[in-house]
């Protein structure tokens, strides 16, 4: 394809005058699963954290769940995209653009939940550090405030990141944009790129050293998440594999989701010349591969718990394996150890359903994983006069796809607004050829 | 009316260059190119430099500047846990470290764009076939600021290149 088609072609869709049907479809339920969570919001507000299924023992549960599940897939866009640009694969072109921004719209979603879980989340400006007249500080040594340095610091890099990346392909579709409207809204955006060669050097060093800032803080921002679990002294939480084990599950996860939405656009807008499935076996390979970290990581916790001989860290072991949650347990094996060793097979690697069944599949393995972690730590206590259940209510279930809702909403907007695909870079990729 | 410039559409990349080698020989000595992705050996020697050191400089001052803020509230808001010092630097380095970084990422963007100069208008954007430059046209502009221009030798000396097309830009 020569560049000039290449732009046409990626321009042309955030500038069609329709956005199509299925796209309001989804849109619509989007929409409607989004109005359910702040209507969840407002209840919470009003009625407190006590609307969800949590109490002693288990205070943590679905809404640290999905905290960690959302923050564990905005980890593999940055990492795709920074990881693979220093390490200079021409292939990442075609998934950068739509991971960056499947990174920025699972941040959105998962920072809303530590917020909410607080209980009384007027007060969450609290953690900051700010010259106030009580005198009040954060704790520094405390996991929670490390949190909100390292996702604060990704939200803002990520979205820099994601836009400065773009600038020359905002320029692109500004100046294919006919209608007055839309040339003013672009302009802005791409703040007058123009192509210019000394622009064009800048450029490059920004986004090489961007790259380079953004792989370290992607693996310092999750293992801070792990921090949260391993700095509590909980039998099954404190553990020193927690930090690569929770990097590695969150590139397992969030390969899994660019796999399904690149699969969705690719039909969607017949992108196929260019997420070719070259691209998905590639993808396929490094969900294998983070995949086996993952199963390393089951395998090493039941060894250390048993090798360690501590009786609570064996207890705790025990029920995973065997206790009230031990479907948890054994269908995050299922989804997340088993299923995918399908994809040692290229011919497995190259089919879509198979690959969407095992993508949904690590998705749902990877939720539940945390789930079985938080909560089989929590509900058997040291003592058995603390043992407790966790039963999920409707807002819980109503926070969950309201998680989805939303997060399909910001990115159903971005496919509508913004080029789907990195412009620049596959015309510089195609040139080079 | 007074004039920018002359804007020429060169045929290719390697067309591109020569141009410039071309002028560059004659005399001229301000030019923009405007092409849809990074050419080599186009850009004026030093471009970018100042990007990496202020991001260093402002990666070391939020990364310090956050040890100091923890180590001086630690003593004014001495949270004593079974016994711990209050200079608890092993736990002070996350928050340091990520305020590190993003002091770096947002002085490495303002480095940018201060070399830039974002600008919603400018005189190029007038010329009809500007927005090829962004799809598969390589654009050269010779500026009427230069000091070798004169609108007659320019023209001429533009249709010497044997560009696809040339345009005068309007200021």
């Amino acid at each position: 394809m020569s560049a000039a088609a290449i732009t046409d072609e990626i321009a042309g869709i955030a500038l069609r005058r329709h956005g199509g049907r299925g796209w309001w479809i989804l849109f619509a339920m989007s929409l409607a699963l989004t109005v359910m969570l702040a209507g969840g919001i407002v209840v919470l507000l009003v009625r407190g954290v006590g609307i969800w299924g949590i109490d002693m023992p288990v205070a943590w549960s679905f809404a640290i769940t999905n905290y960690v599940w959302w923050i564990g897939i905005g980890m593999a866009g940055t990492f795709i995209s920074a990881a693979l640009h220093l390490t200079r694969q021409g292939w990442r072109s075609a998934l950068s653009r739509h991971a960056e921004a499947m990174t920025l719209c699972a941040l959105a979603v998962s920072g809303l939940f530590p917020v909410l879980h607080l209980g009384r989340p007027w007060f969450a400006y609290w953690i900051m550090p700010y010259p106030d007249k009580m005198g009040l500080w954060p704790q520094w040594r405390s996991a929670l405030t490390w949190d909100f340095f390292a996702i604060g610091t990704y939200v803002v890099v990520s979205a820099l990141y994601f836009y400065v990346g773009q600038l020359p392909d905002l320029a692109a579709v500004r100046d294919r944009a006919t209608t007055r409207g839309r040339q003013v809204f672009y302009a802005l955006l791409a703040l007058g790129w123009r192509g210019e060669a000394a622009d064009w050097r800048r450029h490059a060093t920004l986004t090489r050293l961007l790259a380079a800032l953004a792989v370290p803080l992607v693996f310092s921002v999750h293992s801070m998440v792990a921090l949260d679990f391993s700095e509590g002294l909980l039998p099954g939480w404190h553990s020193t594999i927690f930090p690569p084990f929770f990097v590695a599950g969150a590139l397992f996860s969030g390969i899994a989701m660019v796999i399904l939405l690149s699969l969705a656009m690719r039909r969607a807008y017949g992108l196929g010349r260019y997420i070719t499935d070259v691209h998905l076996d590639k993808l396929a390979k490094l969900m294998l591969a983070a995949g086996c970290v993952v199963t390393y990581g089951y395998a090493a916790e039941v060894f250390t718990a048993y090798y360690g001989g501590d009786p609570f860290e064996t207890a705790v072991i025990a029920h995973r394996l065997h206790g009230a949650y031990a479907w948890t347990f054994w269908s995050t094996v299922a989804l997340n150890s088993v299923a995918i060793q399908a994809l040692w097979w290229p011919a497995a690697r190259r089919n879509r359903l198979v690959l969407v069944l095992v993508s949904a599949g690590v998705l749902a393995g990877m939720w539940l994983e945390r789930f079985m972690l938080i909560v089989t730590s929590l509900y058997r206590d040291y003592l058995p006069s603390s043992w407790g259940m966790f039963y999920p209510t409707l807002w819980d279930i109503v926070f969950l796809l309201g998680s989805i809702g939303l997060f399909g909403l910001l990115f159903l907007l971005f496919v509508r607004w913004l080029p789907v695909l990195a412009i620049a870079e596959l015309r510089r990729t195609e040139a080079l050829r | 009316m007074t004039v920018y410039g002359r804007l020429l559409q060169m045929r290719d990349e390697a067309s591109l260059v020569e141009a410039v080698g071309y002028l560059r020989e004659m005399g001229y000595s301000r030019m923009e190119t405007f092409a849809p992705w990074a050419l080599e050996g186009l850009e004026p020697p030093r471009t970018g430099r100042r990007i990496a050191p202020s991001m260093l400089i402002a990666g070391l001052f939020g990364g310090v500047g956050t040890l100091v803020l923890q180590q001086v509230s630690a003593h004014a808001y001495p949270i004593d846990a079974g016994g711990r010092p209050l200079a608890s630097w092993p736990a002070f380095v996350p928050a340091a470290l990520e305020v590190a970084i993003l002091f770096a990422v947002i002085a490495g963007v303002f480095a940018f764009f201060a070399g830039s100069r974002p600008a919603l208008y400018r005189p190029e954007f007038n010329v009809e076939w500007f927005d090829e430059a962004s799809r598969d046209g390589f654009l050269l502009l010779i500026r009427a600021d230069d000091p070798y221009w004169d609108e007659h030798r320019s023209t001429h000396d533009a249709e010497r290149l044997h560009p696809l097309r040339h345009a005068e830009v309007p200021a």
